[in-house]
């Protein structure tokens, strides 16, 4: 049976862990828009010379579960809507520019086209998501990597999470 | 239970140290689109600057970090703002039938998920799915501009024709927030700046050899009776009114034109201007656009057909755009050559390489396409060299010709919008400034100039790139502001 003292102990252990759990579970809304933002900024940069990987890193394990989805899943639906109504467009355009415009020359469909680019937009998000993960490392990071590196992706998305995979701090 | 504490800590250090930085407020939200329309033209605009697609749902694919609960529904803010704009219709595809049926509105929202009609000011949709299988649902977002504004308008111009200046004018806003409960997980901002473009034809400038009729636009110093003016921006296809320009005095008198289809066309020190009236200033638009030789070496196995997309998106973003700049590729297939493959490499630190190898044209863009997973560099030990991996974007490549011609990141610039196509990232990019054009076709050190493609009379402008090629110092160092005409179509 446990003394007084030590339910005392535990009790007052419970309460001052009670609330760091909550805060845990539950971020404020600018915290987790912000990490979105910085998330989202190093998945999408082009050249990432802006220090996005760096800002992302500094959520550590904060941002571990959204770089774990979108390396699981890609980029969310609405955004993977918004690319492909971009690209449709752009195709539209070339089409009708295509008329007057000898040097444009189209060798695909539109549904090839879009097709393309949203596999190229999907690859880009797993393997910076991977990356990112590696950067940061610790065992949840760890497991995100170890299960994507067990799926068949992609050739080059397959080589760029193996070898984040691979090199994670665990 | 050491994993939670762990990261209860997590959250706690995380707060101390980005104390400094709060999330974006709501005001802040980086602009969609940008639009800057004559007044006087709202009637024959193009349905595509008027008609935006908004999709439902969260930008990443878990929706908030560290936010509560069972994701089900989301709920839209949407506030139409600016005495130009009256209303904004929203109409939703892909909802299923009872989802669209069980939207609840409020605010100055009216009508149905197939026709919604928000009023000016605050509204708000609940109900909203967080995600469906299959394509996103979608809103078309239709603008209605405000008649009364219109008239007035119309009546104002004839004040404006007795004078010369363009007038700031109105402005208006879309701003639509999607939530989670108090969780802000999307964004979209459309703006419209309505300056009143009135302009008598007493001096004029007149367009000759538009090769596509285009609506060019123009960028004019001069003097004028209220001293100097820098970049007044104007628009035509043949005859364009100035108003009353006066003879230079001690002002800086230049023009710049950019159409499509036309090389830019820059005249510094203009002598055509009077204190008189009746002026004409003839600017023949001749050459069409100057064509920059392209060399796309293939290393990649398969290569071809992204290449050629990548190539056609950069020659129509850029002709559209009025950058007067186009480009001619020729392709070299060497993935099955083991030495060119090695020769190339996989990024910039193979560029010393490749510069002096028979993988390489000097004084003319090359472009390779590598077999590694990243998007695309310019390289600035050469600014002729960039590389294109296997997760570029329709228009990583036209964006790394950006930086060849001198351009650097338009990153943080509010002026901006998000479409611009030199942002370091996004996929939906598709505009120039003129401010940027201006720099590609005129700054010292763009590979237009230095390759020989274009001659002419060059500056040193400020908002550049490092470049391998170095600018004189005495090169005069007057440039439109970077963000000049951030829309120009």
């Amino acid at each position: 049976m446990k003394s007084f003292k030590q339910m005392w102990v535990a009790a007052g252990v419970a309460l001052l862990v009670v609330p760091v759990l909550s805060a845990a579970a539950e971020l404020p809304p600018e915290q987790s828009l912000a990490i979105r933002q910085a998330v989202v900024a190093w998945l999408e940069c082009e050249e990432c010379t802006e220090g996005e990987l760096e800002v992302v890193a500094r959520y550590g394990e904060l941002a571990v579960p959204t770089l774990g989805a979108a390396l699981e899943r890609g980029p969310s639906p609405a955004s993977l809507e918004k690319y492909q109504l971009h690209l449709e467009s752009t195709y539209q355009k070339m089409v009708e520019y295509a008329r007057t415009h000898e040097e444009i020359k189209l060798e695909q469909s539109q549904d090839e086209y879009v097709k393309m680019y949203l596999e190229n937009y999907r690859a880009n998000y797993a393997v910076r998501s991977a990356e990112a993960l590696r950067k940061i490392g610790g065992r949840d990071a760890s497991r995100f990597l170890e299960a994507a590196s067990k799926r068949k992706m992609r050739e080059d998305v397959d080589t760029a999470v193996l070898k984040a995979a691979r090199s994670v701090a665990k | 239970m050491e994993r939670h504490i762990r990261r209860a800590l997590a959250v706690f250090a995380i707060a101390c140290a980005f104390s400094g930085l709060t999330a974006q407020a709501a005001d802040d939200i980086g602009l969609s689109r940008n639009w800057k329309v004559c007044a006087t033209d709202t009637f024959e605009l193009p349905k595509d600057i008027f008609t935006e697609w908004v999709p439902v749902g969260c930008e990443i694919v878990d929706c908030c970090p560290g936010c509560p609960g069972i994701l089900d529904r989301l709920s839209w803010r949407i506030k139409v703002e600016g005495a130009p704009l009256e209303s904004a219709t929203l109409k939703f595809s892909r909802l299923p039938r009872d989802v669209a049926a069980g939207l609840k509105f409020e605010g100055t929202a009216q009508g149905s998920a197939e026709n919604l009609l928000i009023g000016k000011g605050e509204a708000s949709i609940s109900g909203l799915p967080v995600e469906l299988a299959g394509r996103a649902p979608v809103a078309q977002l239709d603008v209605g501009l405000d008649q009364a504004w219109l008239q007035g308008q119309a009546k104002q111009s004839q004040a404006f024709m007795l004078a010369n200046l363009e007038d700031a004018g109105d402005s208006g806003s879309i701003t639509i927030e999607q939530y989670y409960d108090k969780y802000r997980v999307n964004e979209y901002k459309i703006a419209f700046r309505f300056p009143r473009c009135f302009f008598p034809l007493r001096d004029r400038i007149v367009l000759s050899n538009n090769a596509s009729g285009d609506a060019a636009a123009v960028l004019v110093d001069a003097r004028r009776s209220t001293g100097c003016v820098f970049e007044e921006e104007r628009r035509g296809a043949g005859i364009i009114g100035m108003g009353s320009v006066l003879s230079n005095g001690g002002c800086r008198s230049e023009v710049a034109v950019f159409s499509d289809d036309d090389a830019m066309k820059f005249v510094p020190g203009v002598a055509a201007w009077t204190d008189f009236l009746g002026d004409t200033l003839n600017v023949n638009l001749t050459p069409d656009r100057l064509m920059a030789p392209l060399h796309v070496w293939l290393a990649r196995p398969g290569s071809f057909i992204t290449a050629l997309g990548d190539v056609n998106n950069a020659n129509l973003l850029y002709n559209t755009n009025n950058s007067g700049i186009g480009f001619a590729p020729v392709f070299h297939f060497v993935s099955g050559n083991p030495l060119a493959v090695a020769t190339i490499g996989t990024g910039c630190a193979s560029a010393p390489a490749v510069i002096g190898s028979a993988f390489f044209v000097a004084g003319q863009l090359n472009a390779y396409y590598v077999n590694d997973a990243f998007t695309g560099v310019n390289c600035g030990v050469d600014r002729n060299v960039q590389y294109v991996g296997t997760t570029a974007n329709n228009q990583t490549l036209a964006h790394e010709f950006g930086h060849s011609m001198s351009l650097s990141h338009t990153n943080g610039d509010p002026a901006f919008p998000v479409t611009n196509v030199m942002i370091g990232g996004g996929a939906a990019r598709t505009h120039f400034a003129d401010g940027q054009s201006f720099r590609m076709n005129a700054h010292c050190s763009s590979t237009l100039n230095s390759n020989g493609v274009r001659t002419g009379p060059v500056r040193r402008c400020p908002n550049t790139i490092s470049g391998n090629v170095t600018c004189s110092i005495f090169t005069d160092t007057h440039c439109p502001p970077l963000a000049a005409d951030v829309l120009p179509k």
